[in-house]
C-alpha cells in the first residue's frame, strides 16, 4: 500500500514538473512586455527613462536568457519563492496563500453538497429503477450537468438572495467569523455542488444498478439481511469504487469552476485571482496560480487513487 | 439500461458485414425516447443556426439607449441588454457564433486527439508510454482551466478561443482512441494483417478505424457540448470572443453586472446554452446505449 502511494506521488510530481515546464514555456511566448506593463502601473509613462526600464528589467531578472530564467524559476519554486506580483507588489506566494483558504472552503463545501445530494439521489433512483422518481432524478441529473454553472448560480441568486433575501449576493464574509463565512459560502457552494451532484447521482445510479444484480446481493437478501443493510453494506460499498472516481473528478471540476463562481459571486480566491492576473498580464501571478491549481488537481488525483486502492484491494497488487 | 444488439465489446473484423447490426441499431434509436427528444432540440438549433438572421426581429448590434435593460415585452420578446440591443436577436445570432466555435474546436481537437491517441495506442515501448503520459497530464486538468491558461497566453479573440478549446479537448478524444486502439491492436485479425505485410496506415484505416468509430462518434457528440460550455465560461469571464460579437457566453457576461435588476440576458443565454448542451448529451447517451454499451459509465 505504501509502495503504491509512493509510486502515485512520484508520478504526480513528475506531472507537476511537466506542468511547470509547459507553463513557463507558454508564458514566455506571450506577446506584450511585462516591464512596461509593470511600470505603467506604478507610475505615469512620462517619467520613465529607458535606463530605468533596463534597470527594472534587470531587477526582475528578465534580461537573462530564457533557459537561465527557467532554471532560476525552478530553483525559486523549490524554495517556495514564486516571484513578486507586478500588480500587487507583493510576493506571489503571499498573495496566493492569503486567498487560497477561500477557494478551499468553496471546493470542500461544494464537494460535501454534491456528495450529500448525489449519492442518496442515485441510490434512490437505482432502487426505484424504472419508476417515476427514477426518471425525474435521471432527468434532473442530465439537465444539471448540461446547463452552465453561472446559470445555476444566477437562479440561486435570484431566488435565495434577491427574492427571499436569505443569503448575500457577493463577498466572502468577515475573516475569522465562521458563521458569516458559512453564510456567504452557502449559495456559491450550492451552485458548484449541484453541478457535481448531477454527475455523482448519475454514476451512483448506474453503479448501484450493476451491483444490485450481483449474486452476493441476492444471497444477502435471501439470508434475510435487512434491506437497508444490503443497500449500504453490500451494494453501496462495492459501488463506491467507480463513485470515488467521479467524486475526485467533481472536486477537480469544482477547482476549475471556481474561476466562474468566484467571479459571479464577487468572492476572493485563487479562481478569481487567476482571471484577474490573466486580464492584467501579471505573469508571475498567472504562473503561481496555475502551479497551485496543478498541485491541487494532482493532490486530488492522488487521494482518489489511494481511496480507490483502499476500497478495492484488487488493484493494490497490480 | 437497454442491451445493444451489437453486443458488449464486440469487435468488427474488416470482412464482416456490420450492416445488419448497424441497421438494427438505428432501428433501436428510433425507439429511444430521450435520443429522439435530443434530436428534435438539435434540429431546432440547426434551423436557428441556418436561418438566424432571417428569424431575428432586429439587428443584434443596433444600440438603442432609450430602451435599455427592458424586460421581455411584445416589442422585445426576450427583453433588451444594457445598450438597448434586442436580446432575442442577439441570442439567435449567438447560436451561430457559439456553435461555430464549438464545432470548429471539436474538429481540430478530434484530429489532434486521433493522431496522438492512435499513435500512443499503437506504438509499443517508450514512445507509447510517453504519449500516454502526456495525455494523462492534460486529462488531469479541468477543461476550463486549460482553456483559461491558453487564452492567458494568446489573448482573447475568436481564433484564439477556438485554439484554446481544441487544445483543452483533444486529450478527451485521445483517451477514447487510445483505449480502443489498445483493445484492438493485439486481436488476431490485426496481427494477421500485420503479418501479411499491411502498412501501419492501412491497418489503422481498414482494421482499427471501424472499431474505434462508434466510441469516437459518441465522445465527439458529448465533447461538442463541453466545447459550448467552455466557450460560454471563457466569454463569461470576459476572456472569450471579444464584444460586440454576440456569443451566448458574451450575452451572459454583458448581463452579469445587471443580474439583480435585469437578469434576462443571463437567463435566456444560459437557457440556450443549456438546451444545446442537453440535446447533445441526450443524443450522445442514445448513440452510446445503442452502439457502444461498454461505455455506459463514462
Amino acid at each position: 500500500m505504501l509502495h503504491y502511494i509512493g509510486r502515485r506521488l512520484l508520478a504526480a510530481l513528475a506531472q507537476v514538473w511537466v506542468v511547470l515546464v509547459i507553463s513557463f514555456i507558454l508564458i514566455r511566448l506571450t506577446p506584450g512586455d511585462p516591464v512596461t506593463a509593470y511600470l505603467s502601473r506604478v507610475q505615469s509613462e512620462a517619467t520613465v527613462s529607458p535606463e530605468y526600464v533596463a534597470q527594472v528589467r534587470r531587477q526582475l531578472g528578465l534580461d537573462r536568457p530564457v533557459v537561465v530564467q527557467f532554471w532560476r524559476y525552478l530553483g525559486r519554486v523549490a524554495r517556495g519563492d514564486l516571484g513578486i506580483s507586478y500588480t500587487q507588489s507583493e510576493p506571489v506566494l503571499h498573495v496566493i496563500l492569503s486567498q487560497l483558504p477561500y477557494t478551499i472552503h468553496l471546493a470542500l463545501a461544494s464537494l460535501l453538497t454534491s456528495v450529500a445530494i448525489g449519492i442518496p439521489l442515485g441510490v434512490y433512483a437505482a432502487t426505484h429503477h424504472g419508476g417515476v422518481l427514477d426518471y425525474a432524478a435521471t432527468a434532473a441529473a442530465t439537465v444539471g450537468y448540461s446547463v452552465p454553472r453561472f446559470w445555476i448560480g444566477m437562479i440561486l441568486i435570484l431566488v435565495f438572495a434577491v427574492g427571499l433575501r436569505l443569503f448575500p449576493v457577493i463577498g466572502v464574509g468577515a475573516p475569522g467569523n465562521a458563521p458569516d463565512i458559512l453564510y456567504h459560502l452557502a449559495l456559491p457552494a450550492c451552485t458548484l455542488g449541484l453541478a457535481g451532484a448531477a454527475y455523482i447521482a448519475r454514476m451512483t445510479r448506474s453503479a448501484m444498478l450493476e451491483v444490485l444484480s450481483e449474486d452476493y446481493v441476492r444471497t444477502a437478501r435471501a439470508k434475510g439481511v435487512l434491506e437497508r443493510s444490503v443497500l449500504i453494506r453490500h451494494a453501496l460499498r462495492n459501488a463506491m469504487v467507480p463513485i470515488t472516481t467521479v467524486i475526485g473528478l467533481s472536486l477537480g471540476r469544482a477547482l476549475g469552476g471556481s474561476a466562474i463562481i468566484e467571479t459571479l459571486f464577487g468572492r476572493v480566491g485563487i479562481g478569481s485571482l487567476l482571471v484577474e492576473s490573466i486580464t492584467q498580464r501579471d505573469y508571475a501571478l498567472v504562473q503561481g496560480t496555475v502551479l497551485v491549481f496543478a498541485l491541487g488537481v494532482f493532490l486530488v488525483n492522488v487521494l482518489v487513487d489511494v481511496g480507490y486502492a483502499w476500497l478495492n484491494p484488487r488493484i493494490r497488487f497490480t | 439500461m437497454r442491451v445493444s444488439l451489437v453486443g458488449a465489446g464486440a469487435l468488427v473484423p474488416p470482412s464482416a458485414a456490420p450492416q445488419s447490426g448497424r441497421r438494427a441499431g438505428w432501428h433501436r434509436l428510433l425507439g429511444h425516447r430521450s435520443f429522439l427528444f435530443g434530436v428534435m432540440i438539435l434540429a431546432a438549433l440547426a434551423v436557428v443556426v441556418a436561418a438566424g438572421p432571417a428569424l431575428a426581429p432586429a439587428d443584434p448590434l443596433a444600440i438603442n439607449p432609450v430602451s435599455r435593460l427592458q424586460p421581455p415585452s411584445p416589442a422585445h420578446w426576450l427583453g433588451t441588454d444594457q445598450l438597448g440591443r434586442d436580446l432575442l436577436s442577439r441570442i439567435l445570432y449567438g447560436a451561430r457564433f457559439s456553435m461555430a466555435v464549438a464545432v470548429t474546436a471539436i474538429a481540430a481537437g478530434a484530429v489532434i486527439g486521433w493522431v496522438v491517441g492512435s499513435a500512443s495506442g499503437y506504438s509499443r515501448g517508450r514512445a507509447g508510454l510517453v504519449l500516454g503520459g502526456i495525455i494523462d497530464v492534460f486529462l488531469a486538468f479541468p477543461m476550463e482551466l486549460i482553456a483559461l491558461v491558453l487564452v492567458s497566453i494568446t489573448g482573447s479573440g475568436l481564433e484564439n478561443v477556438i485554439v484554446a478549446i481544441s487544445l483543452a479537448i483533444w486529450p478527451r478524444i485521445a483517451r477514447v482512441v487510445r483505449g480502443e486502439v489498445l483493445r484492438v491492436r493485439d486481436v488476431e485479425f490485426v496481427e494477421a494483417a500485420s503479418a501479411l505485410g499491411g502498412t501501419v496506415i492501412r491497418i489503422m484505416r481498414r482494421h482499427i478505424l471501424p472499431n474505434v468509430l462508434a466510441p469516437l462518434i459518441v465522445a465527439l457528440t458529448f465533447n461538442v457540448g463541453s466545447a459550448v460550455l467552455v466557450e460560454a465560461a471563457l466569454s463569461f469571464l470576459g476572456l472569450g470572443v471579444p464584444p460586440p460579437t454576440p456569443t451566448w457566453g458574451n450575452i451572459a457576461n454583458d448581463s452579469q453586472k445587471y443580474l439583480v435588476v435585469a437578469p434576462w440576458g443571463m437567463m435566456f443565454s444560459g437557457a440556450a446554452i443549456g438546451m444545446a448542451v442537453l440535446s447533445l448529451n441526450l443524443v450522445g447517451d442514445g448513440l452510446r446505449d445503442v452502439f457502444d454499451p461498454r461505455l455506459r459509465h463514462r
